[in-house]
């Protein structure tokens, strides 16, 4: 397999690393190559996007003149890095006027556009690129017994016309990830739905309404814990269930766990959580872990 | 009156007609239904009405209403769904963007967004680099950040001028 330029993006390069140590764990078991590329900001889809869709474009389309000279493909760790580069790569190579527009700006600091690489997500690669097959032969502690609930996110699939990876309303890889490490994928309403984290910051009551329900259907069909591969949504639903108490109902608690599907797959061969840093986690799930011999 | 600004009018209609198709918003209203917001706001979010309204050009009453309450607009947690389940294929989530882009120009957006975009133009990146967690990092075994190409974003920004966009919401605030 082809080397990739890996894309951590900023929220986990510099705030939540340990998900990048669990992946870049997982990539060399299962033979994945990557090397760091000298990126900027990707930059955010659901920040610098809405407060200038050209410069948004631009430094989108920076970061891809940097994998075109090396002639590499890249591959993110984070929804909304792959969906902003992916969407711009999409945008320049059918709009010849924003690509000339792009250019233009892009000429100032002696870079050009092509167009000749690809954005990849991590979760497709493992899966595709990979194989089930191999990421199963590396499994050594599978972690039976552990109930599942997914969340694969908004930009991982959508808009579906371009990202052109899974159907956004039946997604099945993160499913065949999880299952690898030998836990149980446990079905439930709002596995589809958006975790709440792109109103965040215009509105965190809504977000947080959001967040609770995703919580709760979780639980009542039986689930231990998230497993999702976008570090917004692993903030959010991590991070931010702090914000929950004042809208709990009496007696309930919100300290449900997420991981990070690399996570899960590294524990599975055989790192413990300690190594991969779930004591970084704001609900470690020390129970939910023990459960399965962790 | 209702004032009409054609620039707005055609931006929004060459959106519908981007591609390979040409389809209108017939205001079937699916993309409320199916609106985790609207769902949980009603006629306080209400992405159908957005779509109406810019494809007719109505800005200015468009901007009254977003200074009245910025939810109506920055409601949007841009999940996509509505992209997804419209059935005349409306790209609704890039039509919310480009009035998001118009309600900055403007200086009416949450706080959030211009200061983020103030961190990308000063460390290249929307989270900068931490000491602690870059020693966190070395902890993990993966070793520091590499170096962002700070200087040469900045200089980029300058060029297509969101400085001057994010300057004027910062006085506005």
């Amino acid at each position: 397999m082809a080397e990739y330029k890996l894309f951590p993006g900023c929220f986990i390069q510099n705030r939540i690393p340990f998900l990048e140590a669990s992946a870049k764990f997982v990539f060399e078991q299962v033979g994945v190559s990557q090397s760091a590329g000298n990126f900027g900001c990707c930059p955010n889809p659901v920040g610098l996007r809405f407060v200038d869709e050209k410069t948004w474009a631009v430094l989108g389309a920076r970061n891809l003149v940097e994998a075109e000279s090396e002639g590499k493909n890249i591959m993110s760790l984070c929804n909304g890095c792959y969906q902003s580069m992916a969407v711009v790569n999409h945008e320049l190579k059918h709009d010849p006027m924003l690509k000339a527009e792009v250019n233009k700006v892009l000429a100032e600091v002696g870079k050009n556009y092509a167009g000749s690489i690809s954005v990849e997500h991590f979760v497709r690669v493992l899966h595709e690129e990979v194989g089930i097959e191999k990421i199963k032969s590396k499994i050594t502690h599978p972690l039976t017994g552990l109930k599942v609930a997914l969340h694969p996110g908004c930009h991982y699939a959508r808009p579906s016309h371009i990202l052109k990876g899974e159907d956004p309303f039946n997604m099945y890889f993160l499913r065949d990830l999880v299952e690898a490490s030998g836990a149980t994928v446990v079905d439930y309403d709002q596995e589809d739905l958006c975790c709440g984290n792109g109103v965040r910051n215009a509105d965190p009551y809504t977000a947080n309404t959001m967040l609770k329900a995703k919580i709760d259907d979780a639980r009542i069909h039986g689930a231990d814990c998230f497993a999702v591969n976008c570090p917004a949504c692993f903030q959010q639903m991590d991070a931010e269930q702090r914000n929950l108490k004042s809208m709990a109902a009496e007696g309930v608690k919100y300290n449900f766990p997420t991981y990070y599907v690399t996570e899960l797959l590294a524990m599975a061969m055989g790192k413990t959580a300690k190594e991969i840093g779930i004591n970084f986690h704001r609900n470690k799930g020390k129970d939910e872990l023990m459960k399965v011999g962790l | 009156m209702v004032k009409i600004d054609v620039n707005l009018k055609r931006a929004v209609l060459d959106m519908m007609m981007g591609g390979d198709k040409l389809s209108y918003c017939f205001q079937c209203g699916i993309c409320n239904d199916v609106c985790p917001v609207s769902q949980r706001w009603g006629s306080r979010y209400n992405p159908r009405d957005l779509v109406l309204f810019s494809a007719l050009g109505f800005k200015e009453a468009l901007v009254s209403a977003v200074v009245k309450d910025p939810f109506i607009l920055w409601g949007c947690t841009t999940c996509e769904t509505c992209d997804e389940k419209c059935p005349a294929e409306i790209p609704i989530t890039d039509i919310i963007s480009l009035l998001k882009n118009v309600s900055v120009s403007l200086g009416v957006a949450p706080e959030f967004y211009p200061s983020s975009t103030r961190a990308v133009m000063e460390s290249g990146m929307a989270i900068p680099v931490q000491p602690a967690v870059e020693k966190r990092r070395v902890g993990l075994g993966i070793g520091p950040a590499p170096l962002i190409p700070a200087e040469e974003i900045r200089k980029l920004m300058l060029a297509t001028g969101v400085d001057k966009l994010v300057k004027k919401q910062e006085e506005t605030a």
